[in-house]
């Protein structure tokens, strides 16, 4: 039904142009054929046509125009004017209310929820976040505006002067700083850093950042990756680097997997079992083949937007893990880089940045604590 | 942490002033058009490069202009039962020309003034689009023709003084807000450097 009516308004538009076009030939006969379908289509269109603003500039154009412009020829009750010119602004006046019906009939039928949608197709950054907020504090402004509105009232009354009006608009002002500072500081609080939100409050498109993500063993550091990953990768950027993903066998007994980001590929890299292995982390014992594998891994990167290392922890302090492998890729990379770290680590995170990294240190740098 | 904050705190600035900017637009701006009151148009530019200026000096960040514009439009689409494209387009005209002169000039003395100045063309430049748009392009020569019809049968360059008086008053509103700005933007200092 939605398509009919859509091909029924492209179909009447294209009949109302060529109307348009050739309104020359018979001006009047023209304007009158689509005034009639344009009603037939929708008798709202024509109800602007009630405004008087509407007819102003034609009274001019006829009743004004020929008689002070072109060759006074013809004679009306004692007035002069010029016939030439009446043609001329007749033609012109019907033109300018055929083009009125086109507009008319091409969005009558408008709605906000038609036109929304392009905005956030065109990727304007925020613009759903900024409408939904718009939306939300609009009775504030009203009850704001009506508040200031009263008082002003009150103050004209005992001084009209220019400057009651300059404090009243100081007044309002200052009551919207006000409205947007305790807004932010409420968005601050209410704000958990979901991944969306980590995207829209941060400008990922300004010069690379460090971003680190802070939290306790179990607080979901690496599914909050992974979503930021999906969500990145939707947004069109290129995502690389590894993650940790932590298994469960049984109550007691879990292992985690190294997977490379961009492809996918993976390898266990943590045990509880007995295994024979150089690296031990509390209960956890790595796979030190992995550990290599993990660093030739990184040492691969190149052409992403984003590295992502899930998770830096006590091998990389100290020296080992995946720390050769971070050092190659992140040290002359030009990307947005974001780490993972447990809570209790936080604390020598930018000792670590200095010490290891030091290239790293130049950046500007987030914590984010989940 | 600071850029996270500026990002936060243009967010916030944009949803209030350019809410502010539609609620006006969409309140008073309806109020003139049923009084039919003349320059309504003028009018309402006049006061939204008020709310762009000091809002700007609150949020310079750039773009925030131009998504003030958006918001505002939608505000005053929403208050019409369909939308109408001439006042929605309208609004993100001046947000766009603005946006622009703002960038390069930002918010200082020539920055404010420049935007009084433009604003002041704006809606003489908007009304002889859309009525060339309407009427065809012999529209401004038939007005032109007409002023100097008008004073050549009147006398005194009538036709002329009345087409400078109508194009007069479309430049003083935007200029006198740009200057109202500017004052408001020295009494409001103490507050925004807090």
């Amino acid at each position: 039904m939605a398509n009919l009516v859509r091909s029924k308004r492209f179909w009447i538009s294209i009949l109302l142009s060529i109307g348009i076009i050739s309104l020359k030939v018979n001006p009047i006969l023209l304007a009158s054929i689509i005034f009639i379908i344009t009603f037939i289509f929708n008798k709202n269109t024509i109800r602007p046509l009630k405004n008087y603003k509407f007819w102003i500039v034609i009274l001019v154009l006829i009743l004004i125009v020929p008689i002070f412009t072109g060759n006074q020829d013809t004679t009306f009750y004692g007035i002069n004017y010029s016939s030439e010119q009446l043609q001329k602004t007749i033609l012109m006046t019907l033109r300018g209310i055929s083009v009125f019906l086109l507009f008319q009939v091409l969005t009558i039928d408008l709605k906000v929820n038609n036109i929304k949608p392009v905005f956030s197709k065109l990727g304007i950054k925020n613009f759903e976040i900024i409408y939904n907020l718009s939306n939300k504090i609009f009775p504030k402004i009203k009850s704001i505006l009506t508040a200031r509105y009263s008082l002003f009232k009150i103050n004209w009354k005992k001084q009209k002067s220019i400057e009651s009006i300059i404090i009243f608009l100081t007044d309002i002002f200052t009551d919207f700083f006000t409205l947007s500072d305790s807004i932010l500081s409420e968005e601050s609080e209410q704000y958990s850093v979901s991944p969306s939100n980590f995207i829209n409050k941060y400008d990922l498109s300004q010069k690379p950042c460090l971003y680190i993500i802070v939290g306790d063993a179990g607080k979901g550091k690496t599914p909050w990756v992974e979503e930021l990953i999906q969500l990145l990768q939707t947004d069109g950027h290129i995502v690389d680097g590894v993650i940790s993903k932590k298994h469960k066998i049984s109550d007691d007994n879990w292992y985690h997997d190294l997977i490379r980001i961009s492809t996918n590929d993976k390898r266990q890299l943590t045990t509880m079992d007995k295994v024979e292995t150089t690296t031990k982390v509390g209960k956890f014992k790595f796979y030190d083949d992995t550990i290599k594998w993990g660093n030739e891994q990184l040492k691969s990167i190149n052409n992403s937007d984003w590295i992502i290392i899930d998770e830096i922890g006590l091998l990389e302090f100290d020296g080992g893990g995946f720390l050769p492998g971070l050092i190659s890729s992140t040290e002359y990379s030009n990307q947005n880089i974001l780490f993972t770290i447990r809570s209790s680590m936080q604390q020598y995170f930018d000792q670590f940045i200095i010490r290891r990294l030091p290239k790293l240190d130049q950046r500007e740098r987030y914590y984010i604590n989940l | 942490m600071e850029s996270m904050q500026n990002n936060q705190k243009s967010i916030v600035s944009i949803a209030v002033f350019g809410t502010l900017w539609g609620f006006i637009e969409a309140t008073l701006g309806n109020a003139l058009h049923l009084l039919h009151l003349p320059f309504s148009g003028t009018i309402l530019t006049s006061i939204a490069l008020i709310i762009i200026l000091i809002a700007r000096i609150y949020n310079p960040t750039r773009g925030s202009t131009f998504l003030m514009a958006i918001i505002a439009a939608f505000i005053k689409a929403i208050s019409f039962s369909t939308v109408k494209l001439g006042p929605f387009v309208a609004i993100i005209a001046e947000g766009i020309l603005i946006e622009i002169l703002l960038s390069t000039f930002r918010t200082g003395r020539v920055g404010f003034f420049t935007s009084g100045l433009v604003m002041a063309a704006y809606p003489i430049v908007q009304t002889v689009i859309t009525k060339s748009i309407l009427f065809g392009s012999s529209f401004v020569p038939v007005i032109i023709d007409l002023a100097g019809g008008f004073s050549k049968q009147v006398g005194y360059q009538a036709g002329w003084w009345l087409l400078g008086i109508y194009l007069m008053a479309q430049i003083l509103l935007p200029l006198g807000a740009a200057y109202l700005a500017w004052t408001l933007k020295k009494r409001l200092a103490p507050r925004l450097q807090r």
